[in-house]
Protein backbone atom coordinates (compact mmCIF):
# COMPACT_ATOMS: atom_id res chain seq x y z
CA UNK A 1 0.00 0.00 0.00
CA UNK A 2 2.65 2.50 1.35
CA UNK A 3 4.58 1.29 -2.24
CA UNK A 4 1.88 2.44 -4.05
CA UNK A 5 1.53 5.74 -2.88
CA UNK A 6 5.67 6.53 -2.86
CA UNK A 7 5.51 5.56 -6.76
CA UNK A 8 1.76 7.45 -7.48
CA UNK A 9 1.64 9.75 -10.50
CA UNK A 10 1.48 12.74 -8.53
CA UNK A 11 4.32 11.62 -5.86
CA UNK A 12 6.56 11.19 -8.50
CA UNK A 13 6.00 14.47 -10.22
CA UNK A 14 6.09 16.22 -7.25
CA UNK A 15 9.35 14.92 -5.89
CA UNK A 16 10.05 15.77 -9.70
CA UNK A 17 10.20 19.03 -9.71
CA UNK A 18 12.30 19.13 -5.81
CA UNK A 19 15.02 17.39 -8.31
CA UNK A 20 15.14 19.28 -10.47
CA UNK A 21 15.11 21.94 -8.13
CA UNK A 22 17.89 20.80 -6.45
CA UNK A 23 19.88 20.87 -9.74
CA UNK A 24 19.36 24.27 -10.46
CA UNK A 25 21.00 25.51 -6.76
CA UNK A 26 24.04 22.96 -7.63
CA UNK A 27 24.45 25.02 -11.01
CA UNK A 28 24.26 28.28 -9.95
CA UNK A 29 26.56 27.75 -6.66
CA UNK A 30 29.11 26.03 -9.68
CA UNK A 31 28.63 29.48 -11.15
CA UNK A 32 29.29 31.41 -8.44
CA UNK A 33 32.60 29.89 -7.58
CA UNK A 34 33.66 30.27 -10.74
CA UNK A 35 33.15 33.76 -10.63
CA UNK A 36 35.03 33.73 -7.21
CA UNK A 37 37.86 31.93 -9.27
CA UNK A 38 37.82 34.25 -12.59
CA UNK A 39 37.28 37.60 -10.85
CA UNK A 40 40.95 37.06 -8.28
CA UNK A 41 42.55 35.97 -11.35
CA UNK A 42 41.69 39.01 -13.46
CA UNK A 43 42.32 41.13 -10.57
CA UNK A 44 45.86 40.06 -10.38
CA UNK A 45 46.46 39.58 -14.11
CA UNK A 46 45.14 43.40 -14.78
CA UNK A 47 46.86 44.84 -11.54
CA UNK A 48 50.03 43.17 -12.61
CA UNK A 49 49.82 44.53 -16.49
CA UNK A 50 48.37 48.18 -15.86
CA UNK A 51 51.77 48.45 -13.45
CA UNK A 52 54.03 46.51 -15.63
CA UNK A 53 53.21 46.59 -19.01
CA UNK A 54 55.47 49.93 -19.60
CA UNK A 55 58.59 48.75 -18.13
CA UNK A 56 58.58 45.46 -20.58
CA UNK A 57 60.58 46.48 -23.60
CA UNK A 58 63.60 45.07 -25.22
CA UNK A 59 65.98 46.87 -23.43
CA UNK A 60 64.40 45.00 -20.01
CA UNK A 61 64.37 41.59 -21.68
CA UNK A 62 68.58 41.96 -22.72
CA UNK A 63 70.07 43.76 -19.62
CA UNK A 64 70.87 42.82 -16.64
CA UNK A 65 69.70 43.94 -13.78
CA UNK A 66 70.97 47.60 -12.40
CA UNK A 67 70.18 49.84 -9.24
CA UNK A 68 68.85 52.21 -11.67
CA UNK A 69 65.04 51.84 -12.39
CA UNK A 70 65.39 52.51 -16.54
CA UNK A 71 68.49 50.43 -16.98
CA UNK A 72 67.40 47.29 -14.85
CA UNK A 73 66.92 44.40 -17.06
CA UNK A 74 65.80 40.51 -16.54
CA UNK A 75 68.65 39.19 -19.41
CA UNK A 76 70.66 36.71 -16.64
CA UNK A 77 67.50 35.63 -14.40
CA UNK A 78 65.33 34.65 -17.49
CA UNK A 79 68.48 32.41 -19.15
CA UNK A 80 68.34 30.98 -15.29
CA UNK A 81 65.13 29.86 -15.80
CA UNK A 82 65.14 28.49 -19.02
CA UNK A 83 68.43 26.52 -18.29
CA UNK A 84 66.71 25.68 -14.88
CA UNK A 85 63.32 24.26 -16.48
CA UNK A 86 65.22 22.25 -19.39
CA UNK A 87 68.32 21.18 -17.29
CA UNK A 88 65.32 19.45 -14.53
CA UNK A 89 62.68 18.14 -17.32
CA UNK A 90 65.90 16.47 -18.92
CA UNK A 91 67.04 14.94 -15.53
CA UNK A 92 63.75 14.20 -13.79
CA UNK A 93 61.38 12.61 -16.78
CA UNK A 94 64.12 9.67 -17.84
CA UNK A 95 64.51 8.97 -14.50
CA UNK A 96 60.76 9.36 -13.17
CA UNK A 97 59.59 7.47 -15.81
CA UNK A 98 61.91 4.75 -15.55
CA UNK A 99 61.59 4.18 -11.76
CA UNK A 100 57.69 4.20 -12.39
CA UNK A 101 58.14 1.44 -14.67
CA UNK A 102 60.14 -0.45 -12.71
CA UNK A 103 57.88 0.11 -9.37
CA UNK A 104 54.80 -0.64 -11.59
CA UNK A 105 56.01 -3.73 -14.15
CA UNK A 106 59.19 -5.71 -12.56
CA UNK A 107 59.21 -5.04 -8.48
CA UNK A 108 56.27 -7.38 -8.19
CA UNK A 109 53.70 -6.94 -5.13
CA UNK A 110 56.40 -7.16 -2.40
CA UNK A 111 56.65 -5.35 0.95
CA UNK A 112 59.12 -3.09 -0.25
CA UNK A 113 57.80 -2.21 -3.18
CA UNK A 114 54.74 -1.12 -1.05
CA UNK A 115 56.26 0.55 1.42
CA UNK A 116 58.22 1.91 -1.84
CA UNK A 117 54.61 3.92 -2.63
CA UNK A 118 53.74 5.27 0.70
CA UNK A 119 57.24 7.14 1.02
CA UNK A 120 56.85 8.29 -2.65
CA UNK A 121 53.45 9.76 -1.34
CA UNK A 122 55.35 10.98 1.45
CA UNK A 123 57.99 13.03 -0.53
CA UNK A 124 55.68 14.57 -2.66
CA UNK A 125 54.24 16.29 0.35
CA UNK A 126 57.67 17.30 1.59
CA UNK A 127 57.93 21.16 1.85
CA UNK A 128 60.12 22.29 -0.98
CA UNK A 129 62.65 24.42 1.70
CA UNK A 130 63.75 20.78 2.79
CA UNK A 131 64.88 19.94 -0.51
CA UNK A 132 66.48 23.01 -0.67
CA UNK A 133 68.62 21.93 1.98
CA UNK A 134 69.00 18.71 1.32
CA UNK A 135 70.13 20.24 -2.16
CA UNK A 136 72.60 22.71 -0.26
CA UNK A 137 74.18 19.70 1.65
CA UNK A 138 74.25 17.04 -1.06
CA UNK A 139 74.70 18.75 -4.23
CA UNK A 140 76.22 22.28 -3.55
CA UNK A 141 79.01 21.30 -0.63
CA UNK A 142 79.30 17.23 -0.73
CA UNK A 143 79.49 17.01 -4.75
CA UNK A 144 81.46 20.05 -5.24
CA UNK A 145 78.60 21.53 -7.32
CA UNK A 146 78.65 25.12 -5.85
CA UNK A 147 75.71 26.94 -6.55
CA UNK A 148 75.86 26.03 -10.18
CA UNK A 149 72.53 25.54 -12.41
CA UNK A 150 73.58 21.81 -12.13
CA UNK A 151 72.96 22.30 -8.36
CA UNK A 152 69.91 23.68 -8.78
CA UNK A 153 68.40 21.66 -11.67
CA UNK A 154 69.06 18.56 -9.21
CA UNK A 155 67.37 19.70 -6.36
CA UNK A 156 64.47 20.64 -8.43
CA UNK A 157 64.41 16.92 -10.09
CA UNK A 158 64.42 15.78 -6.75
CA UNK A 159 61.58 18.05 -6.05
CA UNK A 160 59.20 17.01 -8.61
CA UNK A 161 60.32 13.36 -8.82
CA UNK A 162 57.59 12.30 -6.68
CA UNK A 163 55.07 13.53 -8.82
CA UNK A 164 56.26 12.35 -11.55
CA UNK A 165 56.75 8.37 -10.80
CA UNK A 166 53.31 8.71 -8.88
CA UNK A 167 51.36 9.83 -11.87
CA UNK A 168 53.42 7.73 -14.24
CA UNK A 169 52.13 4.59 -12.63
CA UNK A 170 48.91 6.09 -12.54
CA UNK A 171 48.79 6.29 -16.04
CA UNK A 172 50.32 2.58 -16.85
CA UNK A 173 47.85 0.77 -14.91
CA UNK A 174 45.16 2.90 -16.77
CA UNK A 175 46.82 0.87 -20.15
CA UNK A 176 43.55 -1.42 -20.81
CA UNK A 177 44.59 -5.12 -19.24
CA UNK A 178 43.20 -6.44 -23.24
CA UNK A 179 46.37 -4.58 -24.64
CA UNK A 180 48.82 -6.03 -22.54
CA UNK A 181 47.03 -9.60 -23.15
CA UNK A 182 47.25 -9.41 -26.60
CA UNK A 183 50.99 -8.18 -26.85
CA UNK A 184 51.89 -11.23 -24.37
CA UNK A 185 50.12 -13.79 -26.59
CA UNK A 186 51.46 -12.51 -30.02
CA UNK A 187 55.07 -13.27 -28.50
CA UNK A 188 56.18 -10.04 -26.91
CA UNK A 189 58.68 -9.95 -23.92
CA UNK A 190 57.85 -7.96 -21.10
CA UNK A 191 60.31 -4.86 -22.35
CA UNK A 192 58.29 -4.82 -25.58
CA UNK A 193 54.91 -4.85 -24.12
CA UNK A 194 55.97 -1.84 -22.44
CA UNK A 195 57.93 -0.18 -25.41
CA UNK A 196 55.39 -1.04 -27.97
CA UNK A 197 51.69 -0.93 -25.50
CA UNK A 198 52.20 0.61 -22.39
CA UNK A 199 54.48 3.71 -22.83
CA UNK A 200 52.32 5.05 -26.35
CA UNK A 201 49.20 4.38 -24.46
CA UNK A 202 50.04 6.27 -21.72
CA UNK A 203 52.34 8.84 -23.06
CA UNK A 204 49.19 11.41 -23.12
CA UNK A 205 48.89 10.94 -19.31
CA UNK A 206 53.04 11.44 -18.65
CA UNK A 207 53.28 14.33 -20.47
CA UNK A 208 50.67 16.19 -18.58
CA UNK A 209 52.31 15.34 -15.32
CA UNK A 210 55.49 17.09 -17.22
CA UNK A 211 53.07 19.94 -18.13
CA UNK A 212 51.97 20.48 -13.93
CA UNK A 213 55.94 19.23 -12.98
CA UNK A 214 57.18 22.62 -15.01
CA UNK A 215 54.74 24.83 -13.51
CA UNK A 216 56.24 23.47 -10.29
CA UNK A 217 59.73 24.04 -11.34
CA UNK A 218 58.95 27.81 -13.14
CA UNK A 219 57.17 28.89 -9.43
CA UNK A 220 59.93 27.34 -6.93
CA UNK A 221 62.24 30.11 -5.20
CA UNK A 222 62.55 28.73 -1.99
CA UNK A 223 64.98 25.70 -2.66
CA UNK A 224 66.79 28.08 -5.08
CA UNK A 225 67.45 30.36 -2.13
CA UNK A 226 68.51 27.36 0.16
CA UNK A 227 71.08 26.80 -2.30
CA UNK A 228 72.47 30.00 -2.75
CA UNK A 229 71.50 31.07 -6.09
CA UNK A 230 71.99 34.80 -6.39
CA UNK A 231 69.96 37.36 -6.59
CA UNK A 232 72.33 40.12 -8.02
CA UNK A 233 74.04 38.26 -11.23
CA UNK A 234 75.89 40.77 -13.80
CA UNK A 235 77.05 37.94 -16.58
CA UNK A 236 74.70 35.28 -17.88
CA UNK A 237 75.11 31.41 -17.24
CA UNK A 238 77.20 29.98 -20.17
CA UNK A 239 77.29 25.97 -18.86
CA UNK A 240 75.89 24.34 -16.08
CA UNK A 241 78.41 25.28 -13.69
CA UNK A 242 77.70 28.68 -13.53
CA UNK A 243 75.82 30.15 -10.85
CA UNK A 244 73.19 31.74 -12.07
CA UNK A 245 69.34 33.52 -10.85
CA UNK A 246 65.83 32.38 -11.56
CA UNK A 247 63.17 35.21 -12.34
CA UNK A 248 61.65 33.86 -8.97
CA UNK A 249 64.19 35.42 -6.76
CA UNK A 250 64.92 38.40 -9.00
CA UNK A 251 61.03 39.68 -9.07
CA UNK A 252 61.51 38.70 -5.32
CA UNK A 253 64.34 41.29 -5.18
CA UNK A 254 62.99 43.95 -6.72
CA UNK A 255 59.93 43.27 -4.92
CA UNK A 256 62.18 44.11 -1.26
CA UNK A 257 63.62 47.24 -2.71
CA UNK A 258 61.71 51.06 -1.51
CA UNK A 259 61.46 52.71 -4.74
CA UNK A 260 58.33 52.23 -6.05
CA UNK A 261 59.47 52.38 -9.77
CA UNK A 262 61.51 48.77 -8.61
CA UNK A 263 57.81 47.41 -7.30
CA UNK A 264 56.42 48.03 -10.87
CA UNK A 265 59.68 45.89 -12.41
CA UNK A 266 58.51 43.21 -10.34
CA UNK A 267 55.33 43.74 -12.39
CA UNK A 268 57.29 43.41 -15.17
CA UNK A 269 59.19 40.40 -13.72
CA UNK A 270 55.85 38.45 -12.91
CA UNK A 271 54.84 39.20 -17.17
CA UNK A 272 58.06 37.72 -18.21
CA UNK A 273 57.26 34.55 -15.74
CA UNK A 274 53.65 34.41 -17.25
CA UNK A 275 55.05 34.69 -20.96
CA UNK A 276 57.54 32.26 -20.41
CA UNK A 277 55.71 29.58 -18.45
CA UNK A 278 53.32 30.18 -21.72
CA UNK A 279 55.69 29.41 -23.76
CA UNK A 280 56.70 25.84 -21.96
CA UNK A 281 53.37 25.25 -21.51
CA UNK A 282 52.59 25.51 -25.70
CA UNK A 283 55.37 23.10 -26.11
CA UNK A 284 54.56 20.55 -23.41
CA UNK A 285 50.76 20.65 -25.22
CA UNK A 286 52.08 20.09 -28.49
CA UNK A 287 54.35 17.58 -26.87
CA UNK A 288 50.84 15.88 -25.61
CA UNK A 289 48.60 16.50 -28.44
CA UNK A 290 51.41 14.31 -30.65
CA UNK A 291 51.34 11.85 -28.25
CA UNK A 292 47.93 10.99 -28.19
CA UNK A 293 47.13 11.92 -31.96
CA UNK A 294 46.84 8.47 -34.06
CA UNK A 295 50.49 8.64 -35.89
CA UNK A 296 50.61 7.61 -39.70
CA UNK B 1 65.29 -46.57 -35.91
CA UNK B 2 64.31 -49.17 -38.33
CA UNK B 3 60.82 -49.81 -37.33
CA UNK B 4 58.83 -48.40 -40.58
CA UNK B 5 56.36 -46.78 -40.43
CA UNK B 6 53.32 -47.36 -42.88
CA UNK B 7 50.36 -45.34 -41.15
CA UNK B 8 50.81 -42.10 -39.62
CA UNK B 9 51.02 -42.26 -35.90
CA UNK B 10 48.22 -40.92 -34.40
CA UNK B 11 49.96 -38.91 -32.20
CA UNK B 12 51.34 -36.70 -35.02
CA UNK B 13 47.59 -35.28 -35.82
CA UNK B 14 47.55 -34.29 -32.10
CA UNK B 15 48.43 -30.81 -32.02
CA UNK B 16 47.14 -29.92 -28.36
CA UNK B 17 46.73 -32.56 -25.88
CA UNK B 18 45.87 -32.37 -22.02
CA UNK B 19 47.11 -35.17 -19.97
CA UNK B 20 45.73 -35.32 -16.15
CA UNK B 21 46.52 -31.91 -16.56
CA UNK B 22 45.30 -28.90 -13.92
CA UNK B 23 45.73 -25.27 -12.82
CA UNK B 24 45.68 -23.84 -9.73
CA UNK B 25 45.84 -19.94 -9.26
CA UNK B 26 46.68 -18.32 -5.98
CA UNK B 27 45.95 -21.80 -4.49
CA UNK B 28 42.49 -21.91 -5.36
CA UNK B 29 42.18 -25.40 -7.85
CA UNK B 30 40.82 -24.62 -11.18
CA UNK B 31 39.89 -27.79 -12.12
CA UNK B 32 42.12 -31.02 -12.50
CA UNK B 33 42.68 -33.96 -14.05
CA UNK B 34 41.76 -32.49 -17.74
CA UNK B 35 42.85 -35.39 -20.42
CA UNK B 36 42.05 -34.47 -23.98
CA UNK B 37 43.73 -34.30 -27.56
CA UNK B 38 43.04 -31.33 -29.96
CA UNK B 39 43.62 -32.89 -33.81
CA UNK B 40 44.52 -31.03 -36.47
CA UNK B 41 42.46 -28.71 -39.26
CA UNK B 42 39.69 -29.25 -36.54
CA UNK B 43 37.67 -26.76 -34.53
CA UNK B 44 37.45 -28.27 -30.86
CA UNK B 45 35.19 -26.40 -28.64
CA UNK B 46 35.62 -25.87 -24.87
CA UNK B 47 32.19 -25.10 -23.67
CA UNK B 48 30.73 -25.47 -19.85
CA UNK B 49 29.00 -23.03 -17.25
CA UNK B 50 30.53 -19.74 -16.29
CA UNK B 51 33.30 -20.33 -13.76
CA UNK B 52 33.90 -23.64 -15.32
CA UNK B 53 37.80 -22.65 -16.00
CA UNK B 54 37.40 -22.34 -19.73
CA UNK B 55 39.18 -19.36 -20.59
CA UNK B 56 41.68 -20.53 -17.85
CA UNK B 57 42.33 -23.94 -19.89
CA UNK B 58 42.60 -21.96 -23.15
CA UNK B 59 45.18 -19.49 -21.26
CA UNK B 60 46.98 -22.25 -20.35
CA UNK B 61 47.68 -23.24 -23.74
CA UNK B 62 49.98 -20.23 -24.65
CA UNK B 63 51.32 -19.91 -21.01
CA UNK B 64 49.62 -16.37 -21.34
CA UNK B 65 48.19 -17.41 -17.32
CA UNK B 66 51.76 -17.33 -16.21
CA UNK B 67 51.98 -12.84 -16.53
CA UNK B 68 48.90 -11.88 -14.68
CA UNK B 69 48.54 -14.69 -11.86
CA UNK B 70 50.17 -16.77 -9.35
CA UNK B 71 49.74 -19.81 -11.29
CA UNK B 72 50.12 -23.31 -10.67
CA UNK B 73 50.06 -26.52 -13.11
CA UNK B 74 49.89 -29.82 -12.40
CA UNK B 75 49.95 -32.75 -14.84
CA UNK B 76 51.15 -32.34 -18.87
CA UNK B 77 50.31 -30.19 -21.45
CA UNK B 78 51.72 -31.11 -24.66
CA UNK B 79 52.35 -28.76 -28.03
CA UNK B 80 53.10 -30.77 -31.15
CA UNK B 81 54.68 -33.33 -28.90
CA UNK B 82 56.39 -31.44 -26.38
CA UNK B 83 55.62 -30.56 -22.53
CA UNK B 84 54.66 -26.76 -22.30
CA UNK B 85 54.84 -26.95 -18.98
CA UNK B 86 57.55 -29.24 -17.96
CA UNK B 87 60.02 -29.08 -20.44
CA UNK B 88 61.35 -25.53 -20.22
CA UNK B 89 59.82 -24.18 -23.43
CA UNK B 90 60.19 -20.20 -24.09
CA UNK B 91 57.33 -18.60 -24.07
CA UNK B 92 57.45 -15.92 -26.35
CA UNK B 93 58.61 -18.75 -28.99
CA UNK B 94 55.80 -20.89 -28.12
CA UNK B 95 53.40 -17.74 -28.51
CA UNK B 96 54.68 -16.88 -31.64
CA UNK B 97 53.03 -20.85 -32.89
CA UNK B 98 50.06 -20.24 -31.29
CA UNK B 99 47.57 -17.28 -32.00
CA UNK B 100 44.96 -15.76 -29.50
CA UNK B 101 41.66 -13.98 -30.08
CA UNK B 102 39.81 -12.56 -27.18
CA UNK B 103 36.21 -11.62 -26.07
CA UNK B 104 36.30 -8.08 -27.00
CA UNK B 105 37.83 -6.74 -30.11
CA UNK B 106 41.35 -5.38 -28.97
CA UNK B 107 43.25 -3.70 -31.62
CA UNK B 108 46.42 -1.49 -30.50
CA UNK B 109 45.86 2.17 -31.21
CA UNK B 110 47.45 2.50 -34.55
CA UNK B 111 46.66 1.97 -37.81
CA UNK B 112 45.07 -1.06 -38.93
CA UNK B 113 48.27 -1.67 -41.16
CA UNK B 114 50.33 -1.27 -37.45
CA UNK B 115 47.85 -3.56 -35.69
CA UNK B 116 48.22 -6.64 -38.46
CA UNK B 117 52.21 -6.42 -38.76
CA UNK B 118 52.40 -5.98 -34.40
CA UNK B 119 53.49 -9.96 -34.07
CA UNK B 120 55.65 -9.87 -36.83
CA UNK B 121 57.36 -6.49 -36.09
CA UNK B 122 58.11 -7.90 -32.49
CA UNK B 123 60.19 -10.94 -34.16
CA UNK B 124 62.12 -8.83 -35.14
CA UNK B 125 60.62 -8.38 -39.15
CA UNK B 126 61.75 -4.92 -40.53
CA UNK B 127 61.71 -5.47 -44.43
CA UNK B 128 58.67 -3.16 -45.33
CA UNK B 129 57.77 -4.99 -48.53
CA UNK B 130 57.74 -8.06 -46.54
CA UNK B 131 55.16 -6.75 -43.90
CA UNK B 132 53.33 -5.09 -46.50
CA UNK B 133 53.05 -8.64 -48.21
CA UNK B 134 52.05 -10.40 -45.27
CA UNK B 135 49.31 -7.71 -43.95
CA UNK B 136 46.97 -7.84 -47.19
CA UNK B 137 47.47 -11.89 -46.78
CA UNK B 138 46.06 -11.98 -43.29
CA UNK B 139 43.42 -9.23 -44.23
CA UNK B 140 42.33 -11.73 -47.09
CA UNK B 141 41.71 -14.81 -45.01
CA UNK B 142 39.40 -12.82 -42.41
CA UNK B 143 37.77 -11.29 -45.31
CA UNK B 144 38.30 -7.60 -44.40
CA UNK B 145 40.87 -6.38 -47.23
CA UNK B 146 38.08 -5.65 -49.70
CA UNK B 147 36.47 -3.03 -46.88
CA UNK B 148 40.12 -1.42 -46.03
CA UNK B 149 41.99 -1.25 -48.40
CA UNK B 150 41.96 1.99 -49.17
CA UNK B 151 42.59 2.93 -45.45
CA UNK B 152 45.53 0.46 -43.80
CA UNK B 153 46.98 3.52 -42.72
CA UNK B 154 44.10 4.51 -40.96
CA UNK B 155 43.22 4.36 -37.23
CA UNK B 156 41.65 0.70 -36.27
CA UNK B 157 39.47 2.18 -33.81
CA UNK B 158 37.81 3.33 -36.77
CA UNK B 159 36.27 0.03 -38.36
CA UNK B 160 32.94 -1.43 -36.62
CA UNK B 161 33.14 -4.21 -33.90
CA UNK B 162 32.64 -7.08 -35.90
CA UNK B 163 35.54 -5.76 -38.54
CA UNK B 164 37.72 -4.73 -35.30
CA UNK B 165 37.20 -8.66 -34.22
CA UNK B 166 38.23 -9.60 -37.89
CA UNK B 167 41.12 -8.06 -37.75
CA UNK B 168 42.48 -8.70 -34.50
CA UNK B 169 41.67 -12.38 -36.33
CA UNK B 170 44.25 -11.30 -39.15
CA UNK B 171 46.75 -10.02 -36.79
CA UNK B 172 47.13 -13.28 -34.83
CA UNK B 173 47.41 -15.09 -38.16
CA UNK B 174 49.79 -12.58 -39.33
CA UNK B 175 52.67 -14.84 -37.39
CA UNK B 176 51.37 -17.96 -39.28
CA UNK B 177 50.04 -19.75 -35.97
CA UNK B 178 49.72 -23.61 -35.90
CA UNK B 179 46.99 -23.23 -33.31
CA UNK B 180 44.65 -20.12 -32.87
CA UNK B 181 43.06 -19.72 -29.57
CA UNK B 182 39.55 -18.04 -29.82
CA UNK B 183 38.29 -16.96 -25.81
CA UNK B 184 34.14 -16.59 -26.89
CA UNK B 185 35.14 -14.24 -30.54
CA UNK B 186 31.58 -13.38 -30.75
CA UNK B 187 30.24 -13.01 -27.29
CA UNK B 188 30.34 -8.48 -28.19
CA UNK B 189 28.88 -8.44 -31.38
CA UNK B 190 25.91 -8.92 -33.21
CA UNK B 191 24.11 -11.93 -34.63
CA UNK B 192 25.49 -11.22 -38.70
CA UNK B 193 29.20 -9.98 -37.74
CA UNK B 194 28.71 -13.50 -35.51
CA UNK B 195 27.83 -15.16 -38.65
CA UNK B 196 30.60 -13.87 -40.45
CA UNK B 197 33.53 -15.37 -38.09
CA UNK B 198 31.65 -18.84 -37.93
CA UNK B 199 32.25 -18.91 -41.55
CA UNK B 200 35.60 -17.55 -41.36
CA UNK B 201 36.67 -20.35 -38.61
CA UNK B 202 35.10 -22.89 -41.08
CA UNK B 203 37.59 -22.09 -43.79
CA UNK B 204 40.38 -21.37 -41.40
CA UNK B 205 40.76 -24.66 -39.86
CA UNK B 206 42.14 -25.74 -43.17
CA UNK B 207 45.47 -24.31 -42.57
CA UNK B 208 45.43 -23.93 -38.81
CA UNK B 209 43.85 -25.68 -36.10
CA UNK B 210 41.01 -23.66 -33.85
CA UNK B 211 40.39 -24.37 -29.76
CA UNK B 212 36.73 -22.07 -29.43
CA UNK B 213 35.93 -21.35 -25.57
CA UNK B 214 31.61 -20.60 -26.06
CA UNK B 215 29.24 -19.95 -24.25
CA UNK B 216 26.73 -20.57 -27.04
CA UNK B 217 25.99 -23.82 -27.88
CA UNK B 218 24.40 -23.55 -31.17
CA UNK B 219 27.65 -22.05 -32.19
CA UNK B 220 29.49 -24.82 -30.30
CA UNK B 221 27.16 -27.10 -32.50
CA UNK B 222 27.37 -25.48 -35.98
CA UNK B 223 30.98 -24.93 -36.09
CA UNK B 224 32.67 -27.36 -33.50
CA UNK B 225 34.35 -31.33 -34.73
CA UNK B 226 34.89 -31.81 -31.32
CA UNK B 227 33.82 -31.26 -27.74
CA UNK B 228 34.94 -30.52 -24.34
CA UNK B 229 32.98 -29.85 -21.32
CA UNK B 230 33.54 -28.99 -18.69
CA UNK B 231 32.01 -29.33 -15.66
CA UNK B 232 32.81 -27.75 -12.04
CA UNK B 233 31.96 -30.38 -9.07
CA UNK B 234 30.35 -29.19 -5.52
CA UNK B 235 34.22 -27.85 -4.38
CA UNK B 236 33.81 -25.59 -7.80
CA UNK B 237 36.55 -28.13 -9.10
CA UNK B 238 35.68 -28.24 -12.80
CA UNK B 239 36.59 -31.90 -14.47
CA UNK B 240 36.28 -32.77 -17.81
CA UNK B 241 32.90 -34.72 -17.83
CA UNK B 242 32.85 -35.64 -22.01
CA UNK B 243 35.25 -35.42 -24.61
CA UNK B 244 34.27 -36.38 -28.51
CA UNK B 245 32.96 -35.55 -31.57
CA UNK B 246 30.33 -32.78 -31.78
CA UNK B 247 27.64 -34.86 -33.17
CA UNK B 248 28.18 -37.71 -30.72
CA UNK B 249 28.17 -35.66 -27.43
CA UNK B 250 25.15 -33.61 -28.63
CA UNK B 251 23.09 -36.13 -30.28
CA UNK B 252 24.32 -39.01 -27.94
CA UNK B 253 25.53 -37.97 -24.84
CA UNK B 254 27.36 -40.65 -22.91
CA UNK B 255 26.96 -38.69 -19.38
CA UNK B 256 23.42 -37.52 -18.03
CA UNK B 257 25.59 -33.90 -17.07
CA UNK B 258 26.45 -33.33 -20.52
CA UNK B 259 22.71 -34.21 -21.56
CA UNK B 260 20.88 -32.24 -19.12
CA UNK B 261 23.28 -28.89 -19.96
CA UNK B 262 23.14 -29.69 -23.60
CA UNK B 263 19.01 -29.62 -22.76
CA UNK B 264 19.42 -26.45 -20.69
CA UNK B 265 18.44 -28.26 -17.43
CA UNK B 266 21.46 -27.38 -16.06
CA UNK B 267 24.26 -24.64 -15.90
Amino acid sequence: MAKEVILSAKAISIRAKRRKLAEKVFVVIAFISLLAVLFTLIQLLSSVFVKGLKWLDLQFLTSPPSRFPEKTGIYPALIGSTWLIVLTIAIAVPIGVASAIFLEEYSGKSRISRSLDIIIGNLAGIPSIIYGIFGLAIFVRYLHLGRSILAGALTLSLLILPVIIISTREAIRAVPRGLREISYALGATKWQTIRYVVLPVSSRWIATSVILSIARVIGETAPLIAIGALSFIMTTPRSVFDPFTALTIQIYTWLSKPQQDFKEIAAAGIIVLLLLFGFFMAIGSAVRYRAGKFKE
Amino acid sequence: MNVVEFKKPDSENKVVEFVGFGVSISGKQIFEGVSFPVYKNCITAIMGPSGSGKTTLLRSINRLLDEFCDVKYSGKLLFEGRDVINDGVDKTILRARIGMVFQRPNPFPGSIFDNVVYGLRLHGVRDKKLLEEVCIESLKKVGLYREVKNRLHRPAYDLSGGQQQRLCIARSLAVNPHVVLLDEPTSSLDPTSSAVIEELLTHLKKECTIIIVTHNLQQAGRISDYVAFLYPNEDLVSHLIEFGQTREVFFNPKESLTESYIAGKSG
